[in-house]
């Protein structure tokens, strides 16, 4: 057997690692790529990948083959090549997929490491026996081959994970620099796997058999091999950079609409706490502007009592003496008591145009509607304002249309004496026309006014600020022609709340012309018939068992009272609005009205005034049922509750039953000889709800508590027959009414020794003289809680 | 000689109207709050009752019910006299029984034609 030596040629042997550097280059570069992607795209990265190193490493070698010439012809067995390439591949993808995990531990470092160097050295030794030439192997160096194999693939395992962790600048030059140590470790394997061979010519070589790749096609595939790999390598480089821009890009922009959704959320949360925030604001501004309102009304109704009485007295005294000096013969104190008294009138007058606005703003001013025949009401304020035309030496021309009128007698009467003294006022010797013709305004039946006259009218500047409370034409004016400035802006004011309209036009010293106009039938009242089905759906109602009234606005808190007290037998009316939860107040007297606050037109804390301004009224026990929480302004307007909504059964059950069964299962004994005290008393229990029954003296209340005994006995003590005393004194021995509460009620003197024998037995004593019905009430309601 | 009880709490005004109605030809009977009025009233039995509405102690709306639901009182007119301007005084005086209604200051003609006819329908 003759031994072969061979030869190498350099520069094939720089070439073998070039290929072997670009091959470990584009696997470190995928490995990143692969660990980025998931599910399908993933696999095909990790193929991608394998193909590339595999036919990398395989070409490396047989590069290496070919700058190794033997000086004979050597031929290759091609299934051998072909199973040596697949073994290349197979081993870069088991090395791939680990390198491509999530994370990297010693155990699979080595044995991705491991399994890549076995697939290398099975590489390359299959390759070998692809030669058709005998080989035989130096154990050191093939040993040595193997282990280099072994640390050149845990090291290019660990330095291809590292990089892909280590993101950052000059990684492209880290990368390069591992794929040229990654290629040494290759390359260096298979020389020293060279050095381990020793090849032999003999019988292998001649007898070479089945598929024979010479040296010339072993160059084609080596050459084809490289080329693939090359172009694999270039096409995953770029691939990769592409789609790691895309991708950049793409997580860019994710990014950003990530930032983007974050700030809309943080700017929605901001929104709504705003929201709720100037919700609260508004709803505090409303209290406020309705408490202000509040007070203003109270605050003009007390000055208008305040300023009428002391007006009263001047008037009335001014005239009286006025009467007196004219029947004394006194005329200069006629004249000067006259003045007094027109001055008085003046302020009356004034008072009373400043107490109208006012009312109007406060949307307190209540209109009472009735037919009118035109012509009476025309002729009376003819004759009222006969003497002020006259005055200023005016002649008044009228033209009278004829027919009735749904109105507010007084409002129109004022409206047109208001106009009708203004034209004479702002008029010398001129003519004033006054005109009512029937007219329809937008398809209703109504009737126009007018009032012209020739004085000296009004530039458009003064006609602009004509109807604005407080201001007349000219400040001047005033002091010229007096009046407050209010008339008009009164008169436009009525004219709109019952539905009509009022204008003017006016050229200085040419004269002015009023006009308004009002409905036949006033808006929100409706015919005659509509008007006889709602009363009968108001009997409907039986009035003596009307336990509870709502006023709310939202039917669905109607139906949660309903539903809530269902069970409880108690008889619901609702009330819609603030006006109609009044009138079926007082209409129904129920046991307790439930309150909403926030409604339109009258809101709750109106409603409460009035209820609790109306002494038939006041008395009934008004429960708060809001959102608002402004206890101390209900409570000073008179509730007797707050319950906030959303209400809870059974607080609401507790409340309605604590003022419904307060009066209603409660029976007083009045026990009173005069049958005139006696009956007003029994009015005004009556009138509480409270069950009465009357006795004259003692003797016949014993025998009326016999058959049934009271909640509470009023007693007097001077009586016929049986007086107060024997009467509580009969009323010890009877242990079961021992408990039953007495309030004395007497004009007698109480006597110490009175006082003794009622001692203990008696609650509570209330002289007659001071009688007052509301601490009456009082007491004996609280008699009754206590009992 | 008609007598009129006049219930008024304010001095001067009650001096007042007293002297202008004796200066008229009445007999008049002076109560400074409700309760007194409605004591004088089943006392003396006026003809007339000249009733203020805001009065101290028992005010004239309550006077007025309780006067009106009497048997031996119930026959008494009485006109309500108020100083307020708020609507609804006047429907709640009606309501309480009052039998006519002026405003406060008296223009003394009007209230005089009031109590005249007052007097009138009684009889």
């Amino acid at each position: 057997m003759e031994h072969v030596h061979g030869s190498y040629d350099n520069l094939l042997i720089i070439f073998s690692y070039i290929v072997a550097v670009m091959a470990s280059y584009t696997v470190l570069d995928l490995a990143g790529r692969v660990t980025e992607t998931t599910g399908r795209s993933r696999w095909l990265w990790l193929s991608f990948g394998a193909v590339a190193m595999g036919m990398g490493i395989w070409s490396m070698h047989f590069i290496g083959m070919l700058a190794f010439s033997l000086h004979v012809q050597v031929a290759y067995d091609l299934v051998i090549v072909f199973v040596s390439v697949l073994v290349a591949i197979i081993a870069s993808f088991i090395a791939l997929y680990v390198v491509s995990r999530g994370r990297l531990t010693i155990g699979s470092l080595l044995g991705g490491g491991l399994l890549l160097a076995t697939g290398i050295s099975a590489m390359h030794y299959i390759g070998m026996a692809a030669m058709q030439i005998d080989i035989t192997y130096d154990p050191f160096f093939f040993i040595l081959s193997i282990v280099i194999a072994i640390i050149a693939s845990v090291a290019a395992l660990w330095l291809a994970f590292y990089f892909r962790k280590e993101v950052g600048s000059g990684e492209v030059w880290k990368k390069l620099g591992s794929g040229l140590i990654m290629g040494a470790a290759i390359v260096g394997m298979h020389y020293t796997g060279m050095t381990a061979s020793h090849f032999h010519l003999g019988g292998k070589s001649l007898m070479s058999s089945g598929m024979i790749l010479d040296q010339k096609w072993l160059a084609y595939f080596i050459a084809g091999g490289t080329l693939f790999t090359l172009g694999l390598s270039l096409l995953g480089i770029f691939i990769s950079k592409r789609f790691s821009h895309k991708d950049s890009e793409l997580q860019k922009k994710q990014n950003e609409i990530y930032f983007i959704n974050q700030e809309l959320r943080e700017l929605n949360e901001n929104l709504e706490a705003l929201v709720a925030e100037r919700t609260a604001q508004l709803e505090k501004a409303h209290d406020e502007a309705i408490q202000a309102n509040m007070i203003k009304s109270q605050f003009l109704a007390n000055m208008s009592h305040e300023l009428r009485t002391p007006l009263n007295a001047i008037i009335g005294y001014s005239e009286m003496l006025k009467e007196e000096a004219e029947e004394l013969g006194e005329p200069t104190f006629t004249e000067d008591l006259g003045k007094i008294s027109k001055s008085g009138r003046h302020l009356l007058a004034l008072i009373n145009d400043i107490l109208d606005i006012s009312k109007i703003e406060a949307g307190k001013m209540d209109l009472y509607f009735e037919p009118c025949q035109l012509s009476e009401l025309l002729q009376d304020v003819i004759v009222t304002v006969k003497p002020l035309v006259e005055a200023n030496g005016n002649q008044l021309s009228t033209r009278f249309a004829t027919g009735e009128i749904i109105v507010d007698v007084t409002k129109l009467r004022q409206i047109l004496i208001n106009l009708l003294s203004n034209a004479s006022k702002f008029s010398k010797n001129g003519t004033i026309a006054f005109e009512v013709v029937s007219q329809k305004n937008e398809g209703r039946d109504g009737f126009g006014f007018s009032v012209k006259d020739t004085g000296i009218g009004m530039s458009p500047d003064q006609v602009a600020k004509l109807f604005q409370p407080f201001s007349q034409a000219d400040s001047s004016t005033t002091r010229k022609y007096g009046g407050t400035g209010l008339g008009l802006a009164i008169s436009q004011r009525f004219c709109h709340i019952m539905g009509g309209d009022i204008s003017v036009e006016s050229e200085p010293d040419q004269g002015s012309t009023f006009k308004f106009w009002l409905p036949v039938i006033p808006p929100g009242e409706s015919s005659s018939t509509e008007l006889t089905e709602r009363d009968i759906e108001d009997h409907q109602v039986d009035a003596s068992q009307v336990s509870i009234l709502l006023i709310d606005d939202e039917p669905i808190n109607q139906q949660i009272l309903q539903s809530y007290l269902a069970k409880e037998g108690w008889t619901l009316a609702f009330a819609e609005s603030g006006q109609d939860g009044i009138r079926l107040s007082k209409q129904l007297r129920p046991k307790v009205i439930c309150l909403d606050i926030l409604m339109p037109s009258m809101d709750g804390w109106s409603v409460l005034t009035a209820l609790k301004s109306d002494p038939e009224l006041a008395d009934i026990p008004v429960v708060i049922m809001s959102m608002t929480s402004d206890k101390q302004l209900g409570y000073s307007l008179g509730a007797s509750e707050f319950l906030t909504k959303p209400l809870q059964q059974e607080r609401l059950i507790a409340v309605m039953d604590k003022y419904i069964s307060n009066q209603k299962d409660h029976s007083v004994l009045v026990i009173e000889d005069d049958a005139t005290t006696s009956d007003l008393m029994t009015r005004l229990l009556h009138k509480e709800g409270y069950s009465v029954r009357q006795a004259p003296n003692g003797r016949l209340a014993l025998d009326s508590m016999a058959k049934e005994a009271p909640s509470l006995i009023l007693l007097d003590l001077m009586m016929p027959e049986m007086d107060g005393f024997q009467f509580v004194e009969a009323l010890r021995k009877q242990e079961v009414w021992s408990s039953i509460p007495i309030v004395v009620v007497t004009a007698k003197s109480i006597t110490t020794d009175d006082r003794l024998k009622l001692n203990g037995y008696v609650k509570s004593v209330i002289q007659k003289g001071s009688f007052d019905h509301k601490s009456l009430l009082t007491e004996i309601r609280q008699f009754m809680t206590g009992a | 000689m008609h007598t009129v009880l006049l219930v008024e709490d304010n001095e001067l005004n009650r001096d007042m109207l007293s002297r202008r109605l004796i200066r008229k030809g009445y007999r008049i009977l002076v109560a400074e709050d409700g309760q007194q009025g409605v004591e004088l009233a089943i006392a003396q039995r006026p003809d007339l009752i000249l009733m203020d509405l805001s009065l101290p102690v028992m005010d004239g709306w309550e006077a007025t019910r309780l006067l009106k639901s009497s048997s031996e009182t119930d026959g008494i007119p009485i006109i309500a006299l108020t100083a307020h301007a708020m609507a609804g005084d006047k429907e709640k005086a009606f309501q309480a029984g009052c039998d006519d209604f002026d405003t406060k200051p008296i223009e003394l003609s009007r209230l005089l034609e009031k109590m005249e006819s007052a007097l009138a329908n009684k009889k």
